[in-house]
C-alpha cells in the first residue's frame, strides 16, 4: 500500500495494532520515535550529499529508504550511513537533558533507547549503518577488496557475538529470548543484503 | 531493529512495471503482488479487529496483554533498563559509565540497575502483574515509585531524611515502658557515612509488637551500604542477609497476614507479610513459598524455605523490616545465633 512515497507493509500494521492496545510502558512509542528521528538523520544527509528517495517502506522492524538514481559516492555513502546513529545521539542528549530538567521518565526511556538503537546501528555487520560505514570508509582508504573482505569478517564476528550472548540470556534468565531474536534477525538480514547485493551487481 | 537505507537503484524491472501503470491498464497482478496484497489485507484485518477489541472490551485485552508481557519480557525491566541509560547520559556520567550501562541493559537486562543506590527496592512490571493481593500491591507500588524517586536521594538535602512518626502506645502500661525505654534507645546510632537514601532509619524503633526472628543464622550482610556482591559498587543494602542452607525453614517475624508473594529477577521468590502496629516484613530469594497472599500466619510459623533465588551469590534469606513505610535495621530485632 503507497500513499504518496511512503509505503506501508502488513508487518507496519501489525505493529501498530500492538503498539496501541499492548504498550502500556511506552516502550514501543519511544522505540517509533528513536526510529523516525533516525531515519530522519538519514535522509537529511541524503538530501545534502544529492541522493534521491524513491520512497520510504514502513516495516514492522522499522524504516527503510529505498534510493532512487545514481549510487552515492563513497564520502556520500559514508555521511548518509553515519547521519542515522548521529541524529539518534544527538536524540539521546537531548532527551536526558530534558529529563534532568524534570521531562520525567518518558524522557530518560528515550534517551536510552535513542542511544541503544545508535549503538546498535554503528555495529560493523553488513545490514547496518556501521558496517556500511565502514565499508565505503575502507574502500577510500584502501580498496574495494580489502572492504569486503574487512566487512565480510566484521559482520560474522558481530552476528556471531549478538547470537551468542544471546544464548547466554536465554539461558541465564530461564526463557528471555529477545537478544538472540535480534541476533537471528540480523543473521537472515544479511542474507537478505547478500541477495540484493547479488543481483544488483551479478558476477 | 535496524532503521537503515537500502540502496537499491531503480532497477529497468521496475521501471517497465511503472509504465504499465502509467498506461491505465490494469495489468495482471503479479504472483508477488498479490501474495503482498493479501498480507495486507490480513494484516489490516487484524489492526482492526485489536483496535474494536480495544474498545469493546478492554479487560480481555489486558489479560492477554499480561501474558504476552510475562513471555517476552521474562521478567526482565526493559523500562528501567533502558531509563538508566538516560540518566547516566543525563546526570553527566562518563562513556564508560553508560557504554556499562548499556552492556547491563543488553546482556543482563534482568539485573537490578543502580539508580542512585537503590538495589533491591526494585520491581519489574512481572512482578507487579504476580502479586494477587489487593493491599500489597500499594506496597510494591510504593517501591516501584521508591526507584524512580531515588535520583532525588542524592542531593543533600536528602541527608535530613524525615523521622518516624512517633509509635503509638496501645495501653498504658505500654506508654510507661515506651517512655522508659525511649530514654535510653532514642540515640541515633553513630552515623558517619554517606548520606542515607530516602525512607531509612537507623534508629532502635519499638515496634510495639511480640516479634521472633525468621530464621537462625549467621548475618552474611548486614543493613546499609555495601559493596554489592554481584554488581560491584557501593550500593545501599535495605535489609539483611542470613546465611543457611537451601530448605532451611523461615518463621514469620510476628502474627500477621500475607499480603504479597511473588517472584522477581532481583529478588527472587519472595513474600510479604503485614503485621500489627504499621509493620511490615519481606523475606526474599527463597526457594519455597508456603503461603499465599491473603493467608493469615501466626509469629513463628514456617512461611517459606531458604533458597538462592534471584541476584544471589549463595542461599541466604534476605529479610527487612519496615515501620509505616520507613526501612529499619533488621538486626534490632534478631536474636543472635
Amino acid at each position: 500500500m503507497t500513499l504518496g512515497r511512503i509505503q506501508i507493509t502488513g508487518g507496519f500494521l501489525l505493529l501498530l495494532s500492538l503498539l496501541f492496545c499492548f504498550d502500556r510502558q511506552h516502550l514501543l512509542a519511544c522505540f517509533l520515535v528513536a526510529a523516525a528521528l533516525h531515519e530522519a538523520g538519514h535522509l537529511l544527509a541524503l538530501r545534502c550529499v544529492g541522493g534521491k528517495v524513491r520512497c520510504l517502506r514502513l516495516t514492522a522492524l522499522g524504516a527503510e529508504m529505498v534510493l532512487d538514481g545514481r549510487r552515492l559516492s563513497y564520502w556520500g555513502e559514508l555521511a548518509a550511513a553515519l547521519a542515522g546513529p548521529g541524529a539518534g545521539f544527538l536524540g539521546a542528549y537531548a532527551g536526558a537533558l530534558w529529563g534532568a530538567r524534570g521531562g520525567g521518565e518518558a524522557a530518560y526511556l528515550f534517551s536510552g533507547i535513542s542511544f541503544i538503537l545508535s549503538v546498535f546501528n554503528l555495529l560493523p555487520a553488513r545490514s547496518l549503518d556501521g558496517g556500511r560505514a565502514l565499508f565505503s570508509l575502507l574502500a577510500l582508504l584502501f580498496s574495494l577488496r580489502t572492504a569486503e573482505l574487512v566487512c565480510r569478517v566484521s559482520t560474522v564476528t558481530v552476528i556471531g557475538i549478538v547470537c551468542l550472548f544471546g544464548v547466554f540470556l536465554l539461558v541465564i534468565s530461564r526463557g528471555n529470548f529477545t537478544l538472540l531474536a535480534v541476533g537471528l534477525w540480523l543473521l537472515a538480514s544479511d542474507r537478505r543484503e547478500k541477495k540484493v547485493v547479488k543481483r544488483a551487481y551479478p558476477r | 531493529m535496524q532503521t537503515g537505507y537500502r540502496a537499491r537503484t531503480a532497477r529497468p524491472r521496475s521501471a517497465a512495471r511503472m509504465k504499465t501503470k502509467r498506461s491505465g491498464k490494469t495489468a495482471a497482478l503479479g504472483k508477488k503482488e498479490k501474495r503482498r496484497m493479501i498480507q495486507l489485507i490480513i494484516c489490516a484485518g487484524i489492526f482492526l479487529v485489536m483496535v474494536a477489541a480495544k474498545i469493546v472490551y478492554p479487560a480481555g485485552i489486558d489479560r492477554v496483554r499480561g501474558d504476552i508481557m510475562g513471555v517476552i519480557t521474562q521478567d526482565v525491566d526493559y523500562k528501567a533498563a533502558f531509563s538508566s541509560i538516560g540518566r547516566a547520559i543525563g546526570e553527566g556520567g562518563g562513556v564508560t559509565d553508560v557504554l556499562s550501562r548499556v552492556y547491563v541493559a543488553v546482556v543482563h537486562p534482568g539485573r537490578t540497575v543502580a539508580v542512585s543506590g537503590v538495589t533491591e527496592g526494585f520491581l519489574s512490571e512481572q512482578d507487579y502483574l504476580s502479586t494477587s493481593a489487593g493491599d500489597g500491591s500499594a506496597i510494591l507500588n510504593r517501591r516501584v515509585n521508591r526507584v524512580f524517586d531515588a535520583s532525588a536521594a542524592s542531593s543533600p538535602e536528602a541527608a535530613q531524611q524525615p523521622e518516624a512518626e512517633p509509635i503509638q502506645a496501645s495501653s498504658e502500661s505500654e506508654t510507661a515502658e515506651i517512655t522508659h525505654l525511649s530514654a535510653v534507645i532514642e540515640v541515633e546510632p553513630a552515623y558517619s557515612g554517606p548520606a542515607l537514601p530516602d525512607g531509612v532509619s537507623l534508629k532502635h524503633e519499638l515496634l510495639g509488637i511480640t516479634f521472633t526472628s525468621p530464621l537462625k543464622g549467621e548475618i552474611s550482610s548486614p543493613f546499609g551500604y555495601r559493596e554489592h556482591p554481584v554488581d560491584g559498587g557501593e550500593k545501599f543494602h535495605y535489609g539483611i542477609d542470613l546465611a543457611a542452607d537451601t530448605g532451611a525453614a523461615v518463621g514469620a517475624f510476628a502474627d500477621g497476614k500475607v499480603i504479597a508473594v511473588g517472584d522477581s529477577s532481583s529478588l527472587g521468590k519472595y513474600l510479604e507479610i503485614e503485621h500489627a502496629g504499621g509493620v511490615t516484613t519481606l523475606y526474599a530469594h527463597c526457594s519455597k513459598i508456603c503461603v499465599s497472599a491473603g493467608q493469615s500466619v501466626a509469629m513463628g510459623s514456617k512461611v517459606a524455605e531458604v533458597g538462592n533465588t534471584g541476584i544471589s551469590t549463595g542461599p541466604h534469606l534476605h529479610f527487612e523490616v519496615h515501620l509505616n513505610g520507613i526501612y529499619l535495621n533488621p538486626a534490632w530485632y534478631l536474636t543472635t545465633v
